[in-house]
């Protein structure tokens, strides 16, 4: 049976938290904690570092470069980090295609891709929602048509995020319009450098550039590009959601946010006692801190069922879950800021005026409406739990 | 019964015939010549639209805001939450509030209203605008002013200290300023262009321009006194006051607007073969939006019933009116981004920027457990209406 608390788990906490204590660069411990989005370059660096030490895939299987952590230790260790203010590396890599490539991928594309991914050398992206296809998945419209040894891609995609930076795109295409729609898709690696690619900026509510639209116009793909069969796409992109039932559920960055909030309360307590002493706001922040001890241990029973017979609606019930702390923890950071919460990040960011912590948190609260409505609504959770789960 | 009477206003439900004039002014104006575009052009500009200012003010609509006493034309305070809650509804980018309603409520609660007479009726014309400096950095909606600091030095006031996010600051030409002295707090008039006031502009994410200021032994004259020891306290919050439930008007707008678009979203946007609209969750969702729409609108009259009425006992009540209201707003903007998925949170979409607007409303004059808090220690009994 696992355990938290036993001298090895302890052991492993200590020596990742020295680990990071040593190893991580202030800059982006600086930029972490402020509450900023990583950039590309934080992400790189990170990676790299982890890499370094053989940490930076310990989910991913021992001879592809892996740890061979239980996933119960894997969670500590993202835990970990976030506490110590590491930034969290790019999920497209590391966590979506990477296990699909080592899973259904040919050795030359495994050879190919996986060390790239494994170092943060290559980045990737996601390109699945289409403008007429985001809850139903299935109807996208991409199309591939094979044409000797490559393919030939035309269409779009939208909201694809980091698309500006990614070197690959791991896309869902339709290579089929005959039968049921879900049977005539396949997935795609694509070259983001291509000719016929481009990519459009969608600018955020905070005002910020994470997602894109990406055209694809008359795209030559080498047809050792698809990932196992034609026509099987929707089998690995559901292999895909449920090999990382747990990511999504955004653990490690609510337990940061916690450790974020109950510091800047306290540091504002110590400096100006009367504006901070807020019974409403002692309230929120204590009904939260059992909210997250709940989440844990949610994630935690996940992990370790192996019996597993629920397991997609519980990967449902704390994706919803995650969403909703990912949007509570960032209004009450904002509401602990009172006035500082109202600008975007100025001034503080040039002239270091208010409150350091403050600097993200506007933008943050902002971004995270997103956070219930991609990967899968609220919504469509709350339908998949209800279906599968409670066979309605 | 006649107690509750003695302090506020009859409770005026519906609209007078005036009143409904008033508001199809707005609107048709709203409709005709504002949007999106002109509000974005706004933003590009910081925040300002100086050409709408000179626009609402000789529409009449700044006079219309302020009650007789001030020089203006308004019967109560209703005017002026009707005016605020269209400008929610239509995303008008225009300080109403910071720049007329809670300066000129300061000063009329001081007992300046004849004194300022010149400077209200330059209010009403748009050729002045003022700004309230309350905030200190790091003590969130603490209305007691610690960090700036007024000493007379027999000849004159010197100002030290520091204000944060004043809302308007940079385009006002004078800004009412709490100090801290050794008699108490203090209200200062001080001239935005005052020697040794600097200032740090920058956007609100609800777009409102403001600025952080930084006095560094700003001089003013004895008569720069707004209000002094014994009445500040009172006049901050009339002020703030009228800012939280001029926020609350505005927010209702806001939320109408946001079921609207969101009703319209649901019944063309198609998903599995068919409209969002016929999913009964969505159906469901939307209903609740309109309840809660309902109820805030239902609470209007008892802001205008305690507006400008002393008393800790309205400001209760107008505390318990905002943390409903606020919290419905939220609720209501919140989940019309979430029915319109993706684009729901693009800089593109309207809905996005309804939603930030009723955040920074919330933000901007203490949110929803910030006001239920304030109710909680002030009211007095337990009915609102009838006391
Ligand atoms: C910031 C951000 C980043 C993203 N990153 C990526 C990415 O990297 N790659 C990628 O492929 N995609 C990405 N997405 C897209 C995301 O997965 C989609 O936005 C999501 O699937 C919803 O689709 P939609 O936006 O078309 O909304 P719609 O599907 O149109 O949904 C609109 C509303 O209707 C509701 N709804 C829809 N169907 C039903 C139903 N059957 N029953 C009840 N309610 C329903 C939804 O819950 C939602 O509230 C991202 C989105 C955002 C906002």
């Amino acid at each position: 049976m696992d355990t938290l608390d036993s001298t090895e788990m302890r052991a492993f906490r200590r020596e990742v938290r020295d680990f990071v204590a040593a190893n991580l660069p202030k800059p982006l411990e600086q930029r972490c904690r402020q509450g900023f989005h990583p950039s590309k370059e934080d992400m790189r660096e990170w990676t790299a570092i982890l890499h370094g030490k053989g940490w930076s895939a310990p989910h991913w299987p021992t001879r592809y470069g892996g740890t061979g952590w239980s996933p119960l230790k894997r969670m500590v260790f993202d835990i970990e980090l976030a506490e110590a203010w590491a930034p969290a590396p790019s999920p497209f890599g590391l966590h979506l295609i990477g296990p699909v490539i080592y899973t259904f991928g040919t050795e030359q594309q495994k050879e190919r891709y996986l060390p790239r991914i494994l170092d943060g050398s290559e980045f990737w992206c996601q390109g699945y929602s289409e403008p007429n296809a985001g809850s139903d998945l299935a109807s996208l419209r991409t199309a591939a048509k094979r044409e000797g040894d490559c393919y030939r891609v035309n269409g779009q995609k939208i909201w694809t995020s980091q698309a500006q930076f990614a070197d690959w795109i791991f896309c869902l295409v339709r290579t089929d319009n005959s039968g049921k729609k879900q049977n005539g898709i396949s997935m795609l690696l694509i070259d983001m450098h291509s000719p016929g690619v481009t990519v459009k900026p969608i600018i955020t509510q905070d005002m910020d550039h994470y997602v894109n639209e990406v055209f694809f116009e008359d795209v030559r793909v080498p047809a050792e590009n698809l990932i196992g069969e034609e026509n099987a796409g929707w089998r690995y992109a559901k292999f895909l959601l449920e090999n990382e039932r747990t990511s999504s559920a955004y653990l490690p960055q609510a337990k940061q946010d916690m450790k974020r909030l109950r510091e800047l309360i306290d540091r504002m307590r110590d400096e100006h006692s009367e504006g901070i002493d807020d019974e409403a706001l002692d309230t929120e922040c204590a009904a939260l801190e059992i909210e997250v001890a709940a989440h844990e241990l949610a994630i935690y029973r996940i992990l370790t069922d192996n019996a597993s017979s629920q397991a997609d609606t519980a990967a449902s019930m704390v994706k919803i879950q995650g969403a909703r702390l990912q949007q509570r923890l960032s209004a009450l950071w904002v509401e602990v800021l009172g006035m500082h919460g109202l600008p975007l990040f100025q001034p503080h960011r040039e002239h270091d005026f208010g409150d350091p912590a403050a600097m993200g948190a506007m933008s943050q609260f902002l971004i995270r409406r997103a956070v219930s409505i991609y990967g899968g609504t609220n919504e469509i959770q709350h339908g998949i739990i209800a279906k599968r789960g409670l066979h309605l | 019964m006649s107690d509750a009477m003695a302090q506020r206003r009859p409770l005026a439900l519906g609209l007078s015939d005036d009143e409904r004039q008033l508001q199809d002014s707005i609107e048709r104006f709203i409709d005709h010549e504002y949007d999106l575009m002109r509000r974005r052009a706004a933003l590009a500009e910081g925040g300002d639209d100086p050409a709408l200012w000179r626009q609402i003010a000789e529409l009449g609509w700044l006079g219309a805001c302020l009650p007789e006493t001030d020089g203006g034309y308004a019967q109560s305070p209703k005017e002026a939450l009707i005016l605020l809650e269209q400008f929610g509804r239509g995303l008008v980018l225009a300080p109403v509030l910071d720049a007329m309603l809670v300066p000129s409520a300061i000063l009329r609660a001081a007992g300046q209203g004849e004194r300022e007479a010149g400077l209200l009726m330059a209010m009403m014309s748009g050729e002045r605008r003022l700004a309230l400096a309350w905030a200190e950095p790091g003590r969130r909606y603490d209305l007691r002013p610690l960090t700036t600091q007024a000493r007379h030095d027999g000849h004159q006031w010197r100002l030290q200290g520091t204000k944060a996010t004043v809302l308007g600051a940079p385009q006002a030409d004078t800004l009412l300023v709490s100090a801290a002295t050794e008699q108490g707090s203090v209200l200062m008039r001080v001239p935005a262009d005052a020697p040794g006031l600097s200032m740090t502009s920058y956007l609100t994410i609800g777009g409102q321009s403001a600025a952080d200021l930084f006095f560094a032994d700003v001089r003013v004259a004895d008569d720069a006194l707004v209000a002094s020891a014994e009445s500040a306290g009172a006049a901050l919050q009339a002020g703030w006051d009228w800012g939280a439930a001029g926020a609350c008007a505005e927010a209702l707008g806001a939320m109408r607007a946001a079921l609207t678009l969101t009703l319209k979203y649901v019944d063309t946007r198609e998903q599995f073969s068919q409209r969002l609209s016929r999913f009964q969750v969505i159906q469901h969702r939307l209903a609740a939006m309109a309840l809660e729409l309902e109820y805030s609108q239902a609470l209007l009259p008892l802001l205008t019933a305690h507006l400008d009425q002393r008393g800790q006992r309205s400001s209760a009540v107008i505390a318990g009116v905002r943390s409903r209201i606020s919290a419905a707003a939220r609720m209501v903007t919140g989940d019309a981004v979430q029915l319109h998925g993706g684009i729901g949170v693009t800089d593109e979409a309207a809905v996005s920027h309804y939603f930030r607007r009723v955040v920074a409303l919330d933000q901007a004059w203490g949110g929803h457990r910030f006001h239920l808090q304030r109710y909680r220690q002030q009211r007095r009994d337990h009915d609102l209406i009838h006391a």
